[in-house]
């Protein structure tokens, strides 16, 4: 009984205007009161919540930034040889040892680790990039354009990478361009594929018969309309191609056509370890452990990438 | 190869109509006569176009006169439009003309890239007489060249080599002295394709099954475990894990040989590398999470199909479906041998010779396994094109 006195005692206190209805009513109920949320802020909104994805992302922070700063913590370059000190096992002044030339191998694997990351990620963005243009004009022309890309992708792909990687590093010499060249020539025909796929099944939507109708050329449909919608699969294929070029590296490395000593990668370091293993294992652990290491941080993050991107497939 | 022309790439191109349909199988013949579409069966076309397209897009309907442009419907739909027609899309006669027809593009193809491989080859700086064996006085140098044919010009060489190879003549080795390409093939080639085949038989099945398991058991930790060693099979590569296991098996413990290929203790360590790298289930589990969610599993579920008799009947066999087409290439990688574990395990496969005779400028040789590979994966992915017709009665040769 009590609260319905008061009740009524406030109403009878308020002024007239009160019940008036509020002008600005209308307008407060349109104003967004959340911030807007685009495709990929939506995207990494779900992405944060995986745990094991942001693991990956984290590790790949973490090795990043001791390619870059790791070197300098080293009481040497990682080209000074000193014969005394070599084959150190790991200590408080070498951490990870010394190789067979008593070149510290802290500094190693971290100089080595700027070529395989350098080398990971030119070699999955160019053929990306490549392999994304050639499907997406394959796919969109479609008839006799589309018939023969996709035979001569067919040849290539019979043809054992191993000719033209020789090929191309005996005319260019060894070194970063032309692994990286080399390694690019080899992963342009699954991405063409893919993307040519998805392009068939998007041109027949009806923003791309829009644009037609509004006369865009094909070139400007392809890159502003139909690339862009393949976006996510681009991402996820760039992410999860990068660990497969760095095991590329690591094999040339294995059959000796890899970067050249005194420079290093993590391929050639595994490598050299693999020859000693038996008595000096540090020298094979530790490097292994580290492109295991990195090839798990970018499986890890392009499998949660592509959860966030569809995800349909999670739950 | 010609896989793409079979299904995706043989698709036509519908001038901006409509999307592909796929329909169920329980509704195939339902849907078929376009005028006399049921109302809810619209319903289901345009769910079915949208959900699935990518599906209809693999298994690539045709679409035939007379339907609405722009309209695809698999074969079965078709048929049943006008029932004699059935026969001819069933007999033998489609499928032997498409047999023959792939035979021929395959040669073209082989042709093709024997040719690009060979100028590719022959454009290699150096020659291997001069390659190793820079002791030799320059005289007999030339003489060698002259006895294999060398001091011609390449497009001489070619002419050659072409003659010889439809005559069945792959040559003789230009490294190993006396020693036929053949010979070389027939010698090696059974030792890969054993590691390549057991390597193979256990990887495969078990990376299939951690796929079932991880899809079934979603979001438990039966999942996390099959996910974390299909990651774990990927992300370590070949040539370390088989040092590692050569460390722990044969150096510390001493269980097993180092290496050499002998018997079947020597075949262990080489095996489980090769099966290693195969127990990758993660795309079992997205094909097998695909099929869940489909109608026809809801359908069973309401019939009382039992849970087993569902993941097993209904879900593996849908999903194995789109497993079967990347085992061409598997096959064919697994069977015609992997350098680094051969060259690791001192196994005398194919790989490690292709990459000899590649590095050495055998010309012959690298020829002859070039051509050797390139045969044995289009022989695959014909293969498989005509499994998947098949294992999915959906799928119709065009």
């Amino acid at each position: 009984m009590k609260h319905i006195f008061y009740q009524r005692q406030i109403i009878e206190d308020l002024p007239p205007e009160a019940f008036m209805p509020d002008p600005e009513a209308h307008r407060r109920a349109e104003v967004i009161s959340r911030p807007n949320i685009n495709f990929w802020s939506d995207v990494w909104r779900r992405f944060r919540k995986n745990r094991v994805a942001m693991t990956g992302l984290v590790i790949i922070a973490l090795l990043v930034l001791l390619c870059v700063f790791g070197p300098l913590l080293a009481p040497t370059s990682y080209e000074f040889t000193n014969m005394k000190a070599a084959n150190l096992a790991p200590s408080g002044a070498n951490w990870f040892g010394t190789d067979k030339l008593g070149r510290d191998l802290w500094a190693r694997v971290w100089v080595g680790g700027r070529i395989s990351l350098v080398v990971g990620v030119i070699g999955a963005v160019l053929p990306t990039i490549f392999g994304v243009i050639v499907g997406g004009v394959s796919g969109y022309f479609g008839g006799k354009l589309d018939m023969i890309i996709m035979r001569v992708i067919d040849i290539i792909m019979c043809i054992p990478s191993l000719i033209y990687i020789i090929l191309i590093m005996l005319y260019l010499g060894t070194g970063i361009l032309p692994i990286v060249l080399a390694i690019s020539m080899t992963g342009w025909m699954g991405t063409a594929r893919s993307i040519r796929a998805l392009v068939m099944q998007l041109k027949v939507r009806e923003f791309v018969l829009a644009a037609r109708a509004l006369g865009s050329s094909p070139m400007k449909i392809i890159l502003r309309h139909l690339i862009p919608n393949c976006s996510g699969i681009i991402v996820v294929s760039l992410s999860l191609h990068i660990p497969s070029v760095i095991f590329q590296e690591a094999y040339l490395s294995f059959i000796g056509l890899g970067i050249q000593s005194p420079m290093t990668s993590w391929g050639q370091l595994a490598q050299i370890g693999g020859e000693v293993y038996r008595n000096y294992p540090y020298q094979l652990l530790i490097p292994s452990a580290v492109i295991c290491l990195v090839m798990l941080a970018f499986n890890l993050f392009g499998d949660g990438l592509r959860d966030s991107l569809d995800p349909r497939l999670r739950d | 190869m010609a896989k793409a022309q079979a299904r995706a790439g043989g698709a036509p191109h519908c001038g901006g109509k409509l999307a592909a349909i796929r329909p169920l199988r329980r509704c195939a013949s339902a849907l078929a006569p376009t005028g006399r579409l049921p109302k809810h069966l619209v319903y289901l076309r345009e769910v079915n176009s949208r959900k699935s397209n990518a599906a209809a897009e693999r298994r690539g309907g045709n679409a035939a006169e007379g339907e609405p442009k722009g309209w695809r419907i698999s074969a079965r739909a078709r048929a049943s439009q006008s029932p004699h027609e059935n026969f001819p899309q069933k007999g033998g006669i489609p499928l032997l003309k498409y047999v023959v027809k792939r035979f021929f593009i395959s040669l073209l193809t082989l042709f093709i890239l024997a040719t690009v491989v060979f100028f590719l080859l022959h454009s290699l700086p150096g020659d291997p007489i001069s390659s190793n064996n820079g002791i030799l006085p320059k005289e007999l140098m030339n003489k060698l060249r002259a006895h294999y044919g060398l001091d011609q010009p390449v497009w001489k060489q070619y002419i050659q080599y072409f003659a010889n190879m439809f005559r069945g003549e792959l040559g003789y080795s230009l490294k190993h002295a006396n020693r036929t390409v053949a010979s070389v093939i027939r010698e090696s080639f059974p030792v890969s394709a054993s590691l390549g085949l057991r390597g193979l038989a256990l990887g495969y099945p078990i990376g299939v099954l951690l796929g079932v398991i991880a899809a079934r058991r979603r979001g438990k930790p039966a999942d996390y475990i099959c996910i974390i060693i299909g990651i774990l099979a990927i992300s370590v590569p070949s040539f370390i894990l088989a040092r590692i296991l050569q460390w722990i098996f044969s150096v510390k413990l001493g269980w097993l040989p180092v290496a050499q290929w002998k018997g079947f203790k020597y075949t262990i360590l080489p095996v489980f590398c090769m099966a290693f790298g195969m127990m990758n289930g993660r795309s079992m589990r997205a094909y097998m999470l695909e099929v869940v969610s489909q109608d026809y599993i809801k359908t069973a579920k309401a019939k009382g199909v039992p849970e087993r008799r569902r993941v097993w009947r209904h879900m593996f066999r849908n999903a194995m479906l789109p497993m079967v087409t990347g085992l061409g290439p598997l096959v064919a990688g697994a069977l015609t041998g992997t350098f680094v574990i051969e060259t690791i395990f001192s196994i005398p496969g194919l790989g490690k010779q292709y990459v000899d005779a590649v590095k050495g400028l055998d010309y012959t040789l690298a020829m002859g396994l070039t051509t050797f590979f390139a045969a044995f994966l289009i022989f695959a992915n014909f293969m498989v094109d005509l499994a998947y017709g098949l294992v999915d009665p959906r799928v119709r040769i065009e």
